[in-house]
């Protein structure tokens, strides 16, 4: 029954991760023009050697070949010994279906290294950041319940809009401007304010983590805001319910009251509202990943979509639209093991 | 409008621009988006004019530096290498035959001498000095004939140098009588030759000629390369965080002092200011806006000088491609439009000082360089006077027109760029004070290039061009040189500056070349196809620290032949 499901699952998600890369593929062609990726204002650079380099990357095939080449189907069709149908006098290359996401058209490094290089960096990143986010934004949506209308209340309220409203980059540069540049001026220790570690130094634990702090911190902000005010809508309406009353009634302490009775119901709807930036983890940071320079996924992403690095951006939305079509499976096939009253089907 | 009001009207507008001060003191928002361009010009080299002097007397070993980059290397492989950090990474990795000095004349890095060109124009011979790869395998002409033949043989058409339409036009052959001398024989005189191909780093053959030629393409190795032959010897690369290197302790021109070096990617101009504030960098090149704060930093020393580089303003003459040539294509209409030009305004305002007003269509930093007599200093009236004269009149809704043809067009540049973005504002400001309707559009850096060197769909455009350190200057001018890759957008046509510029490249003597260019300048600045606005200035922020790090003109960004003698007084 479930084996049906997941496969069943994963054969309708190949169209969509097919539809992605399409999509992707001839918007950032049909956007370029005829540069060649990486390539700069070079006054020693002739027309000729543009028109070598954009033959050499293959950039001058019509865009079906250009596309069925990083798949890799025209290489299946080259070894089938139907080469010159697709590619001509070419040499295909192995694409996806041969399990290679290519190299990169501005470095010529591998996209799958440069992917899991920077994937754990941004699961680092976000991880923290959700951590710290629930650690913080849960007791906080406690005492804004407990203490409802009261100044802290009123003061918990406006630091979640501001978590809101406050821009991300806006934030981190704040942030770096006093805690690195501003603390190093008085004297003081600083929070260093960019990059993984220090360079030659750095690595230890301590060290990771002082450069980590700030980055996630920031990124933590927006989800404490809106978790606290979830946990807080949430424990007031579980504070009104029966079952609350009754457990009052029994004359157990308010603390029990709160934490065992109220809390633990209040909680079950944010595990969703968690559950949903998961697909975010890969993307969720640009932002903060750009102003901090952590070297992560979606940092990598951007730059290379303005340095029109095809093979690069392909790569990494391929990877994207996988991770997020896997983590929806999962989701319902967890939803349905927690929850019997939901049928996979 | 009385020429007064005008001018103090264009003031205030400029200091609105100015009061982006407040962004000095939080950070500077504004730069944030700046890192998306950086990094794309090639090799933004640096200029200067006085050669700063190496003192070694105390000199210190040991200890490392940091530099801060606002981008990662790509491929550090000197036969693909096309961008800053992985030019300044692949020079520190890699010697070659020749380099530059400072100035910009060639000096001998591997050779022993600089080669002279033989009775024949085409031969150069080259003698190799004793010098060991990092695996103690000495260097030879076998290495030198190998570099050049991936770039040039056809066994290796699959590996994608970018040297190799211009190798194959230019070089007819690279042979070595004995393991050390090299004898390349070009197709015909070509003058640029040695400063454009001798200056290339060499590989080492014994490593990779086990590689398929499109193996090299994709090799690990274009990025951390296991044998090297310069101050520093590749450790590992942190993808987009860093790049470390370790002292070379078989450099021939001796042992550096550092024992390592860290090529760091930091954000962007502004987090470049703060990290040297803090000391997380040792050097960089900080957001200009952030160049005022650093002086009250007791740790930096700030360097600046006139960089081998121009931004200038390309006006479509080709009536097939617009309508609006039919402005462009009056030599009196771009006469008047550089005339209302305050440049030196522009230099103090847009670019916080750190540029000078160009006054030709080379860089001060060029050894061709001289100034035209023609030159046309800011002045609005007389501005207006020359549109009048030819005959633009203004309508009653103040913009000039003539025969049915209104003077407006549409300005573009690359988006993320914020001095250019702020350039074309004040440039059109300053072009509406006489009449002329201008729009501004910052574009994507790549559908730019390929308007204006493919489609040519524009009607006026601003870049910034970095110069190479020949002055061959066929790619910008020539009518060879439109579309299909090229970069004359305007579709300048002038007969006698393609052959001024095919004479010149084939020019052996330098003060007759020299002669030929100036020239060329004195062409162009009467005809101002593309004129230029400003030379923007190298700025670099050093930490007091760090000794001999003497960049100048060409040494900056590019190979610096100083490297070995830097150190750091505290020997950490």
């Amino acid at each position: 029954m479930l084996a049906k499901f997941v496969l069943r699952r994963a054969l309708a998600a190949i169209p969509v991760v097919v539809g992605v890369t399409v999509i992707t593929f001839f918007l950032m062609h049909s956007t370029a023009g005829s540069y060649v990726p990486g390539l700069a204002l070079n006054p020693n650079l002739t027309a000729k050697d543009v028109a070598l380099l954009r033959s050499q990357l293959g950039l001058d095939q019509p865009l079906w070949i250009q596309y069925l080449d990083w798949t890799g189907v025209a290489w299946v069709v080259q070894h089938l010994g139907l080469g010159s149908l697709l590619v001509g006098a070419n040499e295909a290359t192995p694409g996806l279906l041969q399990g290679s996401f290519g190299q990169s058209m501005v470095d010529g490094t591998s996209v799958s290294s440069q992917l899991f290089d920077r994937l754990p960096n941004t699961i680092l990143l976000t991880v923290t950041a959700i951590l710290i986010g629930i650690a913080v934004s849960i007791p906080l949506g406690v005492i804004g319940a407990m203490r409802r209308g009261t100044r802290v209340d009123n003061a918990l309220t406006t630091v979640s809009v501001a978590g809101v409203a406050v821009p991300q980059f806006w934030l981190g540069l704040i942030c770096i401007l006093f805690f690195s540049v501003r603390l190093h001026d008085w004297g003081l220790p600083f929070l260093p304010s960019s990059g993984l570690q220090t360079p030659f130094t750095g690595g230890a634990l301590l060290d990771r983590l002082a450069h980590l702090i700030m980055p996630a911190a920031v990124l933590s902000f927006v989800y404490l805001a809106i978790w606290s005010r979830f946990t807080r809508s949430s424990m007031l309406e579980v504070l009104s319910q029966d079952y609350v009353r009754t457990a009052r009634a029994k004359g157990m302490g308010e603390r029990r009251v709160t934490y065992f009775h109220a809390l633990r119901n209040a909680v079950i709807p944010l595990v969703t509202l968690v559950g949903l930036e998961l697909p975010g983890l890969v993307s969720g940071g640009l932002v903060v990943e750009a102003v901090f320079g952590w070297p992560g996924i979606g940092l990598l992403a951007y730059q290379r979509a303005l340095a029109y690095d095809y093979t690069m951006v392909l790569g990494i939305v391929t990877f994207a639209s996988i991770l997020v079509v896997a983590g929806n499976l999962l989701a319902d096939v967890l939803y349905a093991s927690f929850d019997p009253r939901i049928r996979l089907a | 409008m009385s020429n007064n009001e005008a001018e103090s009207q264009f003031d205030r507008f400029l200091d609105e621009w100015s009061r982006r001060d407040f962004l000095r003191g939080m950070g500077g928002t504004l730069a944030f988006a700046a890192f998306a361009a950086g990094g794309m010009e090639f090799l933004a080299a640096c200029g200067g004019n006085q050669a700063p002097t190496t003192n070694t007397q105390n000199a210190v070993r040991g200890g490392h530096i940091v530099e801060g980059q606002i981008s990662d290397i790509s491929n550090i492989n000197p036969i693909f290498i096309n961008d800053v950090p992985s030019s300044l990474v692949g020079y520190l990795v890699y010697s070659r035959l020749l380099m530059a000095d400072g100035k910009g004349n060639l000096i001998p890095d591997l050779a022993t001498a600089v080669p002279k060109v033989d009775s024949d124009q085409v031969t150069y011979k080259v003698t190799l000095r004793d010098a060991k790869w990092s695996d103690g395998q000495p260097i030879t002409s076998d290495d030198v004939v190998f570099t050049y033949q991936l770039m040039f043989d056809p066994k290796y058409k699959a590996t994608t140098s970018r040297f190799r339409a211009q190798l194959e036009q230019y070089l007819a052959s690279v042979t070595n009588p004995d393991p050390k001398t090299v004898i390349f024989k070009t197709t015909k005189p070509y003058a640029p030759f040695e400063i454009s191909f001798m200056n290339i780093g060499i590989l080492p053959k014994h490593i990779w000629e086990k590689l398929q030629p499109a193996e090299i393409n994709s090799s690990p190795m274009n990025q951390v390369p296991e044998v090297g032959s310069g101050a520093m010897l590749p450790v590992k690369w942190d993808k987009g965080s860093q790049y470390q290197l370790k002292r070379n302790d078989l450099f021939w021109r001796g042992k550096p002092y550092l024992d390592g070096y860290v090529v760091k990617v930091v954000p962007d101009g502004v987090q470049i200011a703060n990290q040297l504030k803090t000391g997380e960098i040792d050097v960089g090149n900080p957001d200009l806006s952030q160049w005022d704060s650093l002086a009250n930093v007791e740790t930096i020393n700030r360097v600046s000088y006139v960089a081998p580089s121009f931004d200038y303003y390309i006006q479509n003459l080709d009536p097939a491609k617009t309508p609006k040539a039919a402005i462009f294509g009056d030599v009196q209409v771009r006469k008047a439009l550089l005339t209302a030009l305050d440049r030196q305004k522009v230099a103090d305002k847009v670019y916080f000082g750190l540029a000078a007003p160009a006054d030709s269509s080379v860089s001060g930093a060029q050894w061709v360089h001289s100034t035209p007599k023609t030159q046309y200093p800011y002045n609005q009236s007389k501005a207006e006077q020359m549109l009048e004269a030819a005959g633009w009149v203004k309508g009653a809704d103040g913009i000039r027109a003539k025969n049915g043809v209104k003077m407006e067009w549409e300005l573009r540049t690359n988006v993320g760029n914020k001095v250019r973005e702020t350039l074309i504002t004040v440039l059109a400001d300053q072009w509406k004070q006489i009449g002329a309707n201008v729009t501004t559009k910052p574009v994507q850096f790549p559908q730019l290039v390929t308007q204006l060197s493919q489609s040519r769909d524009f009607e006026m455009i601003l870049l910034g061009i970095s110069e190479g350190l020949d002055p061959d200057t066929t790619q910008l001018w020539s009518s060879k040189s439109i579309g299909g890759g090229a970069l004359n957008g305007a579709a300048y046509k002038n007969p006698k500056v393609d052959d001024l510029l095919d004479q010149a490249v084939q020019t052996l003597d330098r003060e007759k070349r020299k002669g030929l260019y100036q020239q060329i300048q004195e062409v162009l600045m009467e005809d101002l196809p593309a004129p230029l606005v400003t030379y923007p200035k190298s700025v670099w922020g050093i930490s007091k620290r760090v000794k001999n790090f003497n960049v100048a003109a060409w040494t900056g960004a590019s190979p610096r032949p100083w490297f070995k003698d830097v150190y750091v007084v505290d020997g950490k």
